[in-house]
């Protein structure tokens, strides 16, 4: 008696039932029988989060038309200071010295921050740096950034705010994950389940960094989402992905090694038809050999002319500045390819912008280190007309205070802080929310993460309330269960 | 008596002496009985079904359960809530079994002799719906190809060749079944279903957040869940304990039971802790943090229920309230942290207490004569004088008189002679050196109650910490019993016994949970999908079970078994349903119209761990190793950064990165540690689970990233290089013979002909560890059969 199978069996019948299975791969692959898998026109099926588990990273058509393509998102981590920057407060300079003024501590006191005082002198500090106006837009930015001060009427600046833990990690996770607690799903990671990237031969979620952010892994994590979705980290110098080249007796005879071993999987998919977890597999091998030359091409920096070196700093002697400008050039590389979420962290050595103790001799140094790499960035994508379709966020976990802690620094603060986008459709030159009139804490639209993450995921044309993945009997997105977000207003073109 | 039931015999005890008897005391184990006055235990409560005496009965029955007002009657059809069904057979033979059950054809024509198979594809199947048809049955495996499954699926290794050839070999019918016993009889076995679990309570090496530091402990957990796993305890006693085995031991432990008794609470301990929250005045939070993060953790690992969703309201669909949350979080809520808690057995303990009192007694012995060189200064003593006394010459320690010696001991010591000075350095250093021999007596990381300390647990609004409303009582989920939980404190007082109340209740057969979900968890991992393919969740917004009766058959199975996991696992993979092929997902059923039973294999590619496990067995790499502390990979720097802490290193040396020598390193991956903001970044691409929240299921990606590891990664070419270096040495030039030891090695077999020929024609040009390299990356080497 025949084994009952009765329902499966030949390999069109099985792609009968799933016609967009893998679909799409066929071009350049060797393997002969991936041919018969293709079948044209099947991205466009495909709506936002509708993810074939084997081709995790194909194309998704957004819920709408989208203003932005990509996003680069630079962090900065530890919390540089918004008065310090570009939360201009000219009040500080008169307060100078004196405790808070008592209304604004009475509602710091009534509101979920009152802890922002904790480990804080009741003392103001004012900006040791000056500030002056810049652009038609007269926005205030201090001597930190003269090379961003030049592209203010390409920001948006929020200067309101907020996030829910005045602790690094925590904060760091809501502003990644839109939680506090570890193990969600980050940006990144919830933008590529949602629309695949644009590059097949590159992966769709890169991070970019020296140090990593403060609380490790968990805030560019995959958390719940397939992990296919976890990001890939780029080196912006050297082999730019860890493991992408054959070790050195291995490298002149790859190509022959992978034709055998796609020859011996053949045979065993030939046993084992209908599979299409082997398919998928053999196609990976074929994936990985042209990211191969595709990650190194991109990662080649030094093909890019000497004038967008200097652009972006990336000719400068610091070793510092170098590192963080070539980052830059590498995220616009990358999206320009087609790279869906790029995450760019500022961070060379262990503090960051944390200054606890002397501010000023923290913040100048890493402003000067980051400063031509933002602004040689936003020039550069504007130049080449990347900037109408690349969201640039830049942001940290929080502020820090005006009161001065320990020795000439400050504490951090989730109270209120500034944040600014450009590009990808984000209206330039304006300035949404303010904080009360020392910088403390937001007072004129008080922004939590969650609306920030409405405000991005719009841009790329997804309903955020339906971007969702059903975990433990909940439907999880990044923008919180409770349905209370909405995207900052106004600021959307 | 059987284990299972205990909890039934312990209501009458209860009932009728007042005494309460675990389960344990009939297991041949030491008593301990806290005292439990109540007359009304939970078990008779789930039992009666009947609200009596003033108190409110399941919301199946009882109008006037809160569940059937807040929901209107509604969700109480959810399919959970039904006690186990009994009238599923039971594991005894089908003869045996009531005339019920038609005689059922099997692939052979003959009748399905195993219970399993007869629900699965049993024609008709009288325990379906008649609208439903029962699976198609499919081949079986070969049996090379069963046998690697068995060896995969129970010890998470593959067999060597040879280990097949010899089963290929026997002809005993019982052979299959001889494999079975020895496999999980092997050690290998709980290191491997360990992961299981370890997976399901989010086992992880550190606190997470900023700091991330290590538990340096942590791994006593571990190995006692491996040891749980390798004993095959009880499942219902493995919950026990791990919520509240410490009722069981008093003082220190008196023998390796009570030892993991006390282990076995490191289960409270191993959620994520922000520890820096203290700096920024937010312990409130972290507090909080931990007992929603327990709640929800042990509901979801050990109920399949998703407490997490009525953390901030009322369920959304499952019949739970938004106070249901909190009562269930009431039975944590005087839980510390206990890092410092000595194991060490009570034997051992003496043993140690002795040891430092001989050294100790060494150590005053030289402090007194260094004491004595230095004392005589202050009488002007002359210092040769002292030096020819015998330096053993004993002696009591000398109060220093601070009147006449204002000198300080340093002071002193440059006034002696030579030879004293030479003496006294020599006592010093030996003092060190003892000081090193002083036994520190092993902690473990755990929970323990401070019943002084019960955080008041009130109903917080959107589940916020900043909005307590009313306080609530320890309750088990209201729509079975929306009565406080009769929780009675123990005598000694060490405890609440809050803990202990909630295990019984989940570690019962009455419950309608606790075996439902683990049998499903089991079944899960030997077929690669759950019976109920929401293992955490078996609420109305989780799938139903796929096929029920068949769920029930396993829990009645495990429960009739007294609990075993080992005899369950016996019972599924000795049926025809575990040894079919595999079959391809199907994504609609085909038949329009019907209603079919899924019960099919899918094609497992093997977990991270186990990929890197095979690799290293099939090069002849793998290590022993039983237990004790993680294993540290030598990771670069660069790699090290992604959690800039790790640069911060410390003196308690919890932040840094602390790699294991060189000859450690290939010891199975269940050993690797598991930091939580520093994932290893190979097993993380092969989709290591996030390790702070509870995992009910491995995911297997298909990237190209996983491509250039397994391809590109240099322990993996190192392994491969060793290997062919190995097989070089034996067969020198004889390339047929090589590439025949290589296929043997890794895929377990022998190369076809036209394999052959490829490979002989292969290496011509290229090395014999490429070769193995390419057969490493098969995907016949990386699926499970």
């Amino acid at each position: 008696m025949p084994p009952r199978r009765s329902k499966l069996g030949p390999r069109s019948q099985i792609l009968g039932g799933r016609r967009d299975f893998l679909g799409g791969l066929g071009c350049g692959l060797g393997s002969v029988a991936w041919h018969a898998l293709s079948a044209p026109g099947w991205a466009q099926d495909r709506g936002v989060g509708d993810m074939d588990p084997l081709r995790p990273y194909a194309s998704r058509r957004p819920h709408f038309p989208a203003t932005a393509k990509s996003v680069i998102f630079l962090f900065m981590v530890g919390g540089p200071s918004q008065v310090d920057t570009f939360d201009y407060k000219p009040a500080l300079i008169e307060l100078d010295g004196k405790p808070v003024p008592s209304s604004i501590r009475q509602a710091l006191a009534n509101s979920s921050h009152a802890n922002v005082f904790h480990g804080c002198e009741d003392m103001l500090m004012k900006s040791p740096f000056g500030f002056k106006q810049h652009g038609q837009s007269g926005t205030w930015v201090s001597d930190l950034m003269p090379h961003l001060a030049g592209h203010v009427d390409d920001l948006c600046f929020i200067h309101s705010m907020q996030a829910e833990s005045n602790n690094h990690a925590p904060a760091s996770y809501q502003l990644h994950t839109g939680d506090v607690r570890a193990g969600k799903a980050s940006l990144g990671s919830w933008i590529t389940y949602g629309l695949g990237s644009e590059n097949s031969d590159l992966p769709g979620y890169v991070v970019l960094f020296d140090a990593g952010p403060l609380g490790g892994a968990a805030n560019y994590s995959n958390g719940f989402l397939p992990p296919a979705f976890q990001p890939t980290r780029f080196r912006h110098s050297g082999p730019p992905v860890n493991d992408l080249l054959p070790q050195p007796h291995f490298r002149d005879g790859q190509r022959e090694s992978l034709d055998l071993l796609q020859s011996i999987n053949e045979r065993h998919r030939d046993q084992n038809l209908g599979f299409l977890e082997l398919d998928a597999r053999i196609a990976t091998y074929e994936l990985a050999y042209r990211m191969q030359s595709a990650a190194m091409h991109v990662g080649q920096l030094d093909d890019e002319p000497e004038h967008i070196h200097r652009l972006y700093g990336a000719d400068d002697t610091e070793p510092r500045t170098q590192s963080f400008s070539r980052k830059c050039l590498m995220a616009r590389r990358l999206v320009e390819r087609g790279v869906r979420f790029v995450q760019v962290y500022d961070m060379p050595d262990k503090d960051g912008w944390d200054a606890h103790d002397r501010l000023l001799e923290n913040h100048q140094p890493r402003a000067q280190w980051t400063d031509r790499g933002v602004a040689g960035l936003i020039a550069d994508l504007k130049q080449r007309g990347l900037l109408e379709s690349t969201l640039v966020v830049w942001a940290s976990e929080f502020g820090r205070t005006p009161m001065v802690q320990g020795k000439l620094g400050r504490q951090h603060n989730a109270a209120g802080f500034t944040v600014w986008m450009a590009g990808g459709g984000i209206r330039p030159g304006m300035h949404v929310g303010a904080t009360d009139e020392i910088g403390l804490m937001a007072v004129e639209r008080p922004t939590p993460f969650r609306d920030l993450h409405a405000t991005i995921l719009t841009a790329l044309g997804i309903d955020y309330e339906r971007l969702s993945f059903e975990i433990s009997g909940r439907d999880e997105r990044i923008t919180g269960v409770a349905g209370t977000a909405k995207p900052i207003e106004g600021i959307l073109s | 008596m059987k284990n299972h039931s205990l909890f039934t015999a312990v209501a009458c005890v209860v009932g009728c002496l007042g005494l309460m008897m675990l389960s344990v005391a009939a297991m041949g184990r030491p008593i301990y009985s806290p005292p439990d006055s109540t007359a009304r235990s939970q078990t008779d409560a789930a039992q009666s079904d009947v609200a009596v005496g003033g108190t409110i009965g399941s919301a199946l029955i009882d109008p006037n359960n809160p569940i059937r007002q807040l929901f209107e009657g509604e969700r109480l059809d959810l399919w959970s809530l039904r006690p186990i069904d009994l009238n599923t057979p039971s594991t005894l033979p089908l003869r045996e079994m009531a005339p019920a059950a038609p005689p059922v054809e099997s692939l052979d024509g003959g009748a399905w002799q195993h219970p399993v198979d007869q629900l699965l594809f049993g024609l008709p199947s009288p325990w379906l719906h008649s609208s439903v048809e029962p699976a198609l049955p499919n081949d079986a495996l070969d049996r090379r190809q069963l046998l690697q499954r068995l060896f995969l699926d129970l010890t998470g290794l593959k067999p060597s060749f040879e280990e097949v050839e010899d089963f290929l070999a026997q002809t005993d019918p019982t052979a299959e079944e001889q494999w079975v016993d020895r496999l999980l009889a092997s050690p290998a076995y709980g290191e491997h279903w360990a992961r299981l679990w370890l997976d399901v309570v989010r086992y992880s090496d550190s606190n997470g957040f900023d700091w991330d530091e290590f538990r340096k402990e942590a791994w006593r957990y571990r190995d006692f869940v491996v040891r749980a796993f390798n004993s095959d305890m009880p499942y219902d006693t493995f919950l026990t304990l791990q919520l509240a085995g410490d009722e069981w031991v008093e003082g220190t432990p008196k023998n390796a039971w009570e030892q993991d008794a006390l282990l076995a609470t490191g289960f409270l301990r191993l959620g994520p802790y922000d520890n820096a929250a203290k700096l920024f005045n937010e312990q409130d939070r972290a507090r909080v943090e931990v007992l929603s993060d327990l709640t929800e953790t042990t509901a979801a690992a050990m109920l399949g229920l998703t407490l997490s969703c009525c953390r901030c309201h009322d369920h959304k669909t499952d019949p739970l309230s938004h106070a249901d949350h909190f009562r269930f979080r009431a039975f944590f809520a005087a839980t510390q942290f206990e890092d410092a808690k000595s194991i060490e057995l009570d034997s051992t303990m003496a043993e140690i207490e002795s040891h430092n009192a001989r050294v100790q007694s060494q150590i005053e012995s030289l402090r007194s004569e260094i004491a004595k060189r230095l004392e005589p200064l202050k009488a002007s003593a002359g210092p040769e004088t002292q030096a020819n006394e015998p330096p053993t010459a004993p002696s009591p320690p000398v109060a220093p008189d601070a009147q006449v010696a204002p000198e300080s001991e340093e002071q002193r010591f440059e006034k002696l002679s030579e030879t004293d000075r030479a003496v006294v350095d020599a006592a010093r250093t030996r003092i060190q050196e003892l000081q090193q021999e002083l036994r520190q007596p092993s902690v473990a990381m755990l929970m323990v109650d401070n019943p002084d300390a019960i955080d008041s647990i009130r109903v917080l609004d959107q589940g916020d910490h900043h909005r307590p409303r009313e306080e609530v009582q320890p309750g088990f989920p209201s729509v079975l019993d929306p009565n406080p939980a009769s929780v009675r404190k123990p005598i000694g007082g060490k405890s609440t016994g809050r803990r202990l109340a909630l295990a019984r209740w989940i570690a019962s057969p009455d419950n309608p949970w606790t075996a439902r979900v683990i049998v499903n968890r089991v079944w899960l991992h030997l077929f690669g999908e759950g019976l109920v393919a929401t293992p955490n969740d078996f609420g109305i917004s989780g799938a139903p079970p796929n096929h029920q009766p068949l769920l029930d058959h396993l829990a009645r199975t495990l429960i009739e078994s007294g609990w075993s996991i080992k005899a369950l696992q016996r019972h599924i993979v000795t049926s025809h349903a575990y040894r079919m092929r595999a079959l391809p997902f199907e994504p609609v059923q085909s038949d329009a119209g019907t209603n079919r039973v899924s019960a099919r294999h899918s094609l497992r590619r093997m977990s991270a761990e186990q990929l890197r496990d095979a690799v290293l067995q099939v090069c002849g790499r793998l290590q022993h190793r039983s237990g004790g502390p993680p294993v540290w990979p030598e990771l670069s720097m660069e790699i090290l950064q992604a959690n800039p802490a790790v640069l911060d290193d410390n003196e308690t040396k919890t932040k840094g990165w602390y790699p294991s020598p060189e000859r450690d390193q290939s010891v199975r991956s269940l050993y690797l540690i598991q930091k939580r903001t520093l994932r290893l970044p190979w097993m993380e691409t092969f989709d290591l689970p996030e390790n702070t929240v509870s995992c009910p299921k491995r995911e297997a990606s298909m990237v190209a990233t996983q491509s250039l590891s397994l391809w590109n990664a240099p322990w993996v070419t190192t392994a491969a290089t060793d290997l062919a270096d190995r097989l070089a040495i034996e067969f020198g030039s004889d390339v047929e013979s090589m590439v025949h030891a290589l296929f043997r090695r890794i895929l377990i077999r022998e190369p076809n002909d036209e394999e052959l020929q490829q490979c002989c024609r292969y290496l011509e040009r290229r090395r014999l560890a490429e070769l193995a390299l390419v057969l490493i990356n098969t995907n016949e080497f990386a699926f499970v059969p």
